[in-house]
Parts: structure tokens; sequence; C-alpha cells
């Protein structure tokens, strides 16, 4: 293979490495998420620890002013 | 009560609608892993609010709802100034400051009945934040109306068992029977329950009960302006002697299981009933004293035992059973024996002096 295309090659799955890297940057930014396996906007931390009993043994020391109400 | 079943949100609750608003669109916080950042301006009570976040899409109910009583507490405002007369709300912060801490906060918000349970009885979601539309007795109605007519209809009056409601048996829930209006309100400003027209009435389902042919011989011989159905068909009911004021327990409470029979105080149109069922009300002369001394100054001239539809209605009870159990039966009436010295003057216009016999 000619030295040329190698070179092309590599900054090909370079490029496309660094694309994949702003992408995941970029999708972190985005509002919205994935909660169990579904589309959730603006939840995905909040329901990772509220639908954890475990995490949520942890929550106990939020004051009472900010427990769960209507 | 387990910080689990408070907070937890359950996966049911990714199939309700309102999950797609994502949590901090009604909550506030941030959408961050970190625990402290993200419940950094959190609004646990977005509901309470009417005019947010539920008012996008139940506006036409958030309306309404602005002049319920549940959301006003118009009724219990209203009662407490008029045994208070001549003092009133805006001479007295005496009696205002009473009204906020002690009555106001009893309101409920949209998320109260349709979430989680009411602060009174420390919150926390009912169901992992799955959103009722019909709200769940025992969680929701229950933990205000515990000890009175909720509690007497599930039979469990403020932690102690009793015979629950033939219609809670029949598995019927309140709204089987009150029109969704009594909840979120008739879009009138409402001042108390005895002026909401929609109330239930046994002869919306029970048509021509009282009627000369009718095979049941009671229903024969008593017609409706004689007494309501309650009299013959409700059982002992929970009744109230003072009221939680002071935090330091100075001011405490009563409550006995009693049946009383009384004086029809309100007659009219919808209610011409002579004999009613009573219930005492959690009422005494000086239970505000920790605000204002002598601050229920009309006190004398309110009946603290007041007509009730109690929530407990059976078939058969010791009324039904036998003409002595009633007829000839001071015990079971309002009567002089009935009245205590601290009671007010005014209980002796609903105090039955003769007894009905045969």
């Amino acid at each position: 293979m000619a030295r040329r295309t190698k070179r092309y090659m590599f900054l090909g799955v370079f490029a496309a490495f660094l694309l994949l890297i702003v992408g995941f940057l970029l999708y972190q930014q985005l509002p919205g998420g994935v909660v169990a396996g579904r589309e959730s906007p603006d939840s995905e931390n909040c329901y990772n620890c509220h639908s954890n009993p475990e995490m949520i043994e942890e929550l106990a020391v939020i004051p009472e002013e900010a427990a769960a109400g209507g | 009560m387990e910080a689990t079943d408070k907070y937890l949100v359950s996966e049911e609750f990714l199939d309700d609608y309102h999950s797609q608003l994502g949590c901090t669109h009604c909550h506030g916080g941030e959408n961050v892993a970190d625990m402290e950042r993200a419940h950094q301006g959190l609004d646990p009570r977005p509901s309470a609010d009417l005019e947010g976040v539920c008012a996008d899409c139940h506006g036409d109910i958030t309306e309404k709802y602005e002049g319920a009583l549940h959301n006003t507490v118009e009724g219990i405002r209203r009662g407490l100034e008029e045994l208070a007369y001549p003092r009133n709300y805006e001479e007295n912060p005496g009696l205002l400051q009473a009204f906020d801490e002690k009555c106001s906060t009893c309101h409920a918000s949209c998320g109260e009945c349709h979430v989680s349970r009411p602060t009174t009885v420390e919150g926390g979601l009912f169901a992992g934040h799955i959103f009722t539309s019909e709200a769940p007795i025992d969680e929701t109605c229950w933990g205000c109306h515990g000890a009175r007519s909720a509690g007497e209809y599930i039979g469990n009056v403020d932690g102690q068992r009793t015979i629950p409601d033939i219609h809670y048996q029949a598995g019927m829930s309140c709204s089987d029977c009150h029109d969704v209006s009594n909840f979120h309100g008739s879009g009138e400003f409402e001042t108390g329950m005895r002026e909401i027209d929609t109330l239930p009435n046994c002869q919306d389902c029970h048509r021509d009960i009282y009627s000369e042919n009718s095979e049941i011989q009671e229903h024969a011989v008593h017609d409706e302006s004689m007494m309501s159905c309650n009299v013959c068909h409700s059982i002992q009911n929970n009744n109230c002697y003072g009221c939680h004021v002071a935090e330091d327990g100075s001011t405490p409470v009563e409550s006995r299981f009693q049946f009383k029979i009384g004086l029809n105080e309100h007659q009219d149109e919808d209610r011409p009933y002579e004999y009613v069922t009573l219930r005492h009300v959690p009422t005494t002369e000086g239970m505000l004293d920790v605000y204002e001394s002598d601050l229920l100054e009309n006190f004398d001239n309110i009946p603290t035992w007041k007509m009730t539809t109690s929530h407990n209605i059976q078939r058969a009870t010791p009324q039904t059973r036998n003409c002595d159990n009633c007829h000839g039966n001071e015990d079971i009436f309002l009567t002089e024996d009935d009245l205590t010295e601290d009671c007010p003057e005014a209980n002796r216009k609903i105090m039955v002096e003769e007894v009905p016999g045969f």
C-alpha cells in the first residue's frame, strides 16, 4: 500500500475518533438522556439516584424542607 | 417513615406522561450527578403554586381550584372568625396568626392528593411518583380526614379499627358519590361545605326510599322531614373535645366514640330533617389562649355539636334492630345530661328536650 494512502487512512481513523469524542462530549451537554432504556429529558441523574433504594437511604440527609411533596 | 417510602421513584413512573417532562421541569434543581448541586434550588412542592407547572396543561382545573375549600380552607377561616366575633382577622393579629399557623396549613396542593401524601402525615410519594387521577383514600384523603370522614369510611379512625362504611366494603371510593367539583371546586369562591350544591344525597342512588308502600316498615313510617338517613344507618362516630394547638401539649385533646342524635340547626330544602346525627367539633373556649387570651369571644353562641353525615353507614345498626333502641332511649339523644359546664350555651338549641316516644 502506498505510503500516502496509509497516511490518509491513519488521518481518517484519527478524525473519526476525534469526532466520536467531540460528539460524546456534545451529547453530554445536550438536554435529555436515557433512563432505564427510555428517553427522558433532564432526568437521568435524578432518576439514577431516586430509583435506587440504597441511594435513597443516603438522601435521607437532605433537609426536611426538600422532602418530596406535591 | 423510611426514606424509601418518601423519595423512591418507581420504574413504572417512566410510563407516565409526566415523566416525559423531566424531573427538573417541575422541581427545578439540576440534572447532575453531584447530590448537593442537584438539589440546589429544588422545589419539592411544585404544585403549591396554582399558576405553576400544573396549570400549563390542567389550567381548567387549577383555575377552579383557586376557590375550592381544599385550597382555601375558607370554611375553617370563617368558622374561626365567627367564634371570635366581633373580632376579625384584619384587626386581630393574634387571630390571624392562629389561623395561619394552625388552620391554613391544612390546605392541599394538587400533588398532595395525586402524587404524594399530605404533609400532615409526613408527606412522601405514595406510589413511586406515579400520578393517580383518583386519589387513594387510605393514603391521601385519610391523611387529613383520618380522624373523621375518611377514617370512619375505611374503618381506621386515627389508627383505631372501626367497622368500615358499607359502601367502602362494597368497593366504592369517594368519587363514586362525590362529584369531582366537591374536591376541585365549582369555579365559585366556596365559603363552606353546606353551601355547595353538588354534595351527594343518599337518594341520588336510593331513590324513593321514603315511601308509604315500602316493604321496609321503618321507611314507610318515617319520612325525610323527620330525620336524616344517618339517624338510623350510621354508628358511633369520633368526637373531639379540644384541638392540638399548643406545641408544648398544654392543649390536650380528648376524643370519644359516641352516637348522638340532635335537632337540625339548619333545616332547609336540601336538609329538611328535624333530627340529625351529631358530632362534637374540636373546639374549646380557651384553645387559642396561647395566642391571645379570650380570643373566642363568641364561643357561647356557636354550638360545639354539629350536624354530621358520618361516613360509617351500615345497613343494620342498633337503631334498625328495635324501635325501643331509639324511641324513649335517652342515651342516644343529646340531652341536658350531655351539656357540660364548659360547653357553649348554644348547644341547647340542638339539644332534644323530649326524647321521641311512640
